[in-house]
């Protein structure tokens, strides 16, 4: 559907300021497809999207909506941002103050040159997707009487009323306050499969990614780290960036004992032992690789004849901490005095602060990372 | 070059949520806050006391106080001569506003929403046009149309038209409405800056073209902005005085300003009484605009929303078009700034003006700058002026550093200090000229005449421009870095010393040299005041004109031009650098 090649967008160099952007941003999202650009802020997130959007002219690469060519470096070719076709939500809303509800959402009809929109068909247009948004009964309410969620459902009937090709959506959530947040996030998920817009998204919260997306691509200063399905970026992260940018992880480094073939498990001689760990990559002996595994997948033994069964890649430590957080319990393992290790468990497995332990990483939920 | 003080408190003051608190703390005053109000008090109270006073009583012929009497006011409003003066006050000031609005809403448009090359150009000439002296721009100006100009020596020599005579009402309306462009094109560009540009983002993903955009949005949003910075031009055009000095009573048309100036400075025994009457009908109709401008102005911030993500280069692409955008912007650039200063330039190299013809070309001579290089009046002046300039900005800068930073973070009483320090607003430069007159006519001590009294009398007048960049400073200097200095064990008046005023630094210094440029400029104000031996620039300048004196005045122009603009670029980059809005 939307398809991105090699974007470069360079900000000019300041004084003082680093310079952002983005360098070479590839990636195709498909028709229907809630796709996600996530990272931390100044990754080029937001760039990435204003260029897409048309807001801002890119330096170098090409994009295409649905085999039309929006940008080309190369061919010099720039649809204008009024051509594109494109719906847009910005994080700050910007729902004119001097119109009302229905004016706001009717001004992509109003203004519309491809298709005349007759004064009947837009009533019914607008009706309808403020209908769908839940703000009918407030369509003649001037825009500014509207409260922050509400203006929020404006903006995304606004962008979704002339039924562009592409939604895009800049931190949608970001000036919603928390209960807010969440109710929003599943009523914007319910509107965008009922109706079927490919849709961009970009934010920096990885929960709220990981809820929402059919896919997620990961961005650092400027590069896209890794693009798949929330559950391949949260359990087969491919760099220690993607690794500690999303949830809680344990982080060590070694080198490998021997050569594996890619989907094999094979043995790190490492900073906390020899750690047998699962490779998505073919790899040489002697690789300095790096391996990252999850508090929940790490196991947690007391130190008695049942830890005795325990024969592979273990450890043993002391309990330094733990946390209460209701359903689950986070132990914080001390490893010699050198290494930390968090691991998360039933809280009602009994183990308390300054216990020693036996600490389990499964190898096949043990990933490594080779950069 | 005044910026929109009136604005200064409407923008950004937080609403006093605790209203019980706050009425109980106005009541207490410290004592350094009494001490403030009390110098304040004795700069405003005597001139406006004098002027209300005078008005009201007859002028004995030495010049004291007479009988106590509304003839001055029956007299005023009974004669034809304050009518049409009236009118023709009302039509220049409609004129000027519309055509400097205009002119400066569509430069501000091109250079903040467009990417026209050669955008700086504007901000080059609006800084360069601060360092000219509003005299010396409008005596180029009537040497580029006057009868004997160039404009009509081309419009004869080629279409064989009758002389304009730009002595008439369209003559001051364009020289003022020009003359006002910089600033409206720097007070629009920076309302432009302030509004968040994803209003017309949001407009242009919808589809919009930019000139729809430019209509239904834009447009639309800058309307009370765009309101209130007409009726700012209007009230500046009410209240102007040189434009309708060296123009209107050339061409016999008078405005209230140009009436104050004559009834007090006519030959032989000058008529208090009626410049009085005159000067107070003037302060209440600026200050009942002001008033309103202050509402409408409120109302202009309403859809100033900034929001979190900062400024960002954001243009509208217009192709081809923007050589049309640039060549409009050249062409702008070049009445505003270039064609004057061409023209004095020029003027200053003449032993004789003449107009501009092949013979003057043959001319050219420095004779004018060489008087510059003997010691005399041309010399003292300017040196008196660079005095006056740097005493009353050092005077009012850190004055108004103290009060604004007391009245903004609320202390007991403070408020009265802003209330105080932005009254002078309402006198318009000639009215408080007339006002100090009388107060220094009548006191015992020998000032009237010397150089102090017109430091004294532009320091009130300044005071509130002072206010505002010391009072937007301050706001941006968050509370809590003060708490942290009081938790850190300092008092009041360390946390003032060691943590406001550095960080208040910037804001000053643009304050100071904005303060010294306006002092330096203004020629009404100590045009009634200065006497022999306390000659200043811009006043050299009006009597210069005056005598017919057209080529030592441009030599005069020139090398003062180049002094100032000195002046004005430091100031430019000093707010730019510290993202200071001018």
């Amino acid at each position: 559907m939307l398809s991105v090649q090699n974007l470069v967008r360079r900000y000019e160099i300041e004084p003082g300021q680093p310079a952002g952007g983005v360098f070479g941003v590839s990636f195709e999202v498909k028709p229907g497809e809630m796709f996600t650009l996530l990272g931390p802020s100044g990754c080029g997130k937001t760039t990435t999207l204003r260029c897409v959007a048309g807001l801002e002219q890119p330096d170098g690469g090409a994009i295409a909506l649905a085999g039309k060519e929006l940008f080309n470096a190369n061919s010099g070719k720039v649809v204008p941002m009024y051509d594109r076709d494109i719906g847009m939500v910005f994080q700050s809303y910007a729902i004119w103050p001097h119109m009302s509800v229905f004016e706001n959402a009717a001004y992509p009809l109003r203004v519309s040159r491809a298709v005349r929109y007759s004064r009947a068909d837009i009533d019914k247009r607008v009706d309808r997707v403020l209908e769908m948004v839940g703000l009918l009964r407030y369509k003649k309410r001037s825009a500014t009487r509207l409260s922050g969620g509400q203006q929020q459902r404006l903006a995304l009937a606004r962008a979704l009323v002339r039924e562009p090709q592409l939604l895009l959506l800049d931190e949608p959530l970001s000036n919603l306050d928390a209960q807010l947040r969440e109710q929003m996030r599943s009523e914007l998920k319910r509107i965008q499969l009922e109706w079927g817009v490919t849709t961009i998204y970009v934010t920096h919260d990885q929960a709220e990614a990981m809820a929402i997306s059919d896919r997620i691509a990961v961005l650092n200063q400027g590069l896209i780290m890794q693009v798949g399905i929330p559950d391949e970026i949260y359990e087969l992260p491919n760099s220690e960036f993607v690794a500690n940018f999303i949830g809680r992880t344990n982080l060590f480094r070694g080198k490998l004992e021997a050569a594996v073939e890619a989907g094999e498990a094979g043995l790190v001689n490492s900073e906390i032992g020899l750690i047998r760990c699962r490779f998505a990559n073919r790899s040489t002996a002697g690789q300095h690789v790096s391996f990252v595994v999850r508090p929940e997948n790490v196991e947690l033994h007391r130190l008695d004849e049942k830890a005795a069964a325990v024969s592979e890649n273990f450890i043993d430590g002391k309990v330094t901490g733990r946390v209460y957080l209701g359903e689950i319990a986070e132990y914080t393992v001390d490893l010699d005095g050198r290494f930390k290790l968090l691991a998360r468990a039933h809280p009602g497995l009994g183990i308390v602060t300054g216990e020693r332990v036996r600490v389990r990483l499964p190898a096949e939920r043990t990933i490594a990372i080779c950069e | 070059m005044d910026a929109s003080v009136p604005s200064a408190r409407a923008g950004g003051v937080p609403a006093e949520t605790n209203g019980g608190l706050a009425k109980r703390a106005r009541l207490r005053f410290s004592p350094l806050v009494f001490v403030l109000c009390a110098i304040l008090l004795v700069l405003i109270l005597p001139p406006t006391f004098f002027l209300i006073d005078v008005s009201l009583h007859t002028t004995k012929a030495d010049g004291s106080f007479g009988n106590f009497t509304f003839a001055y006011y029956q007299q005023l409003f009974s004669s034809r001569f304050f009518l049409t003066s009236l009118r023709n006050t009302a039509i220049y000031a409609v004129g000027t506003s519309i055509v400097a609005i205009t002119t400066g809403t569509i430069q501000a448009l091109i250079v903040e929403r467009t990417n026209t090359p050669g955008r700086s150009l504007v901000f080059l000439g609006a800084v360069i046009s601060l360092g000219i002296p509003y005299v010396l721009y409008v005596v180029a100006w009537l040497l580029i149309l006057g009868r004997s100009g160039p404009l009509n020596a081309l419009l004869n020599q080629w279409f064989g038209i009758e002389p304009i005579d730009v002595y008439s009402m369209w003559g001051m309306i364009v020289i003022e409405g020009v003359g006002f462009t910089p600033l409206t094109f720097l007070l629009m560009s920076s309302v432009l800056k302030s509004t968040d540009a994803s209003f017309e983002e949001a407009s242009m993903m919808s589809g919009a073209r930019p000139l729809t955009t430019f209509w239904k949005v834009t447009l639309r949003m800058g309307l009370p902005g765009v309101l209130a910075l007409m009726l700012l031009a209007f009230i500046r055009a009410f209240e102007s005085f040189e434009v309708p000095a060296l123009v209107g009573l050339a061409g016999n048309i008078n405005v209230m300003t140009t009436d104050i100036y004559q009834s007090s400075h006519s030959t032989g025994i000058p008529d208090y009484g009626e410049s009085g009457a005159y000067s107070i009908c003037l302060l209440f109709t600026v200050a009942l605009l002001l008033l309103w401008y202050n509402r409408l102005s409120k109302h202009a911030h309403q859809y100033q929303t900034i929001t979190g993500k900062g400024y960002r280069p954001r243009v509208i692409n217009l192709g081809r078009w923007r050589y049309v955008t640039a060549a409009l912007l050249i062409l702008m650039f070049f009445l505003v700034t270039g064609l004057p200063l061409i023209m004095l330039v020029f003027t200053s190299l003449q032993p004789f003006y003449e107009g501009v013809t092949a013979d003057s070309f043959g001319r050219l001579t420095l004779d004018n700058y060489a008087e510059f290089l003997r010691p005399g009046s041309f010399r003292d002046s300017i040196v008196n002026t660079l005095i006056l300039g740097a005493s009353t900005a050092t005077l009012v800068v850190p004055f108004t550093a103290l009060c604004a930073w007391l009245a903004a973070r609320r202390k007991p009483g403070a408020w009265l200090l802003d209330q105080i320090a932005t009254a002078p607003l309402v006198f318009p430069a000639i009215v408080l000229s007339v006002a100090f007159l009388y107060v220094f006519v009548n006191l015992p001590l020998p000032l009237y005449g010397t150089l102090l009294s017109v430091i004294i009398a532009s320091s009130t007048r300044y005071l509130p421009y002072g206010m505002r960049y010391a009072y937007a400073g301050v706001l941006q200097i968050h509370v809590e870095l003060e708490d942290a200095s009081k938790a850190s064990g300092a008092r009041e008046a360390g946390t003032f010393l060691r943590i406001v005023l550095p960080l208040l630094g910037a804001a000053l210094v643009s304050s100071w040299l904005f303060i010294f440029l306006l002092t330096v400029q203004a020629v009404s104000l100590p045009l009634l005041l200065v006497g022999p031996g306390t000659e200043i620039v811009a006043v050299t300048l009006f009597d210069l004109w005056q005598n017919g004196q057209a080529t030592e005045l441009a030599a005069m122009g020139v090398i003062w031009v180049a002094l100032m603009t000195v002046v004005s670029a430091t100031f430019y980059f000093v707010t730019r650098r510290y993202r200071i809005i001018a």
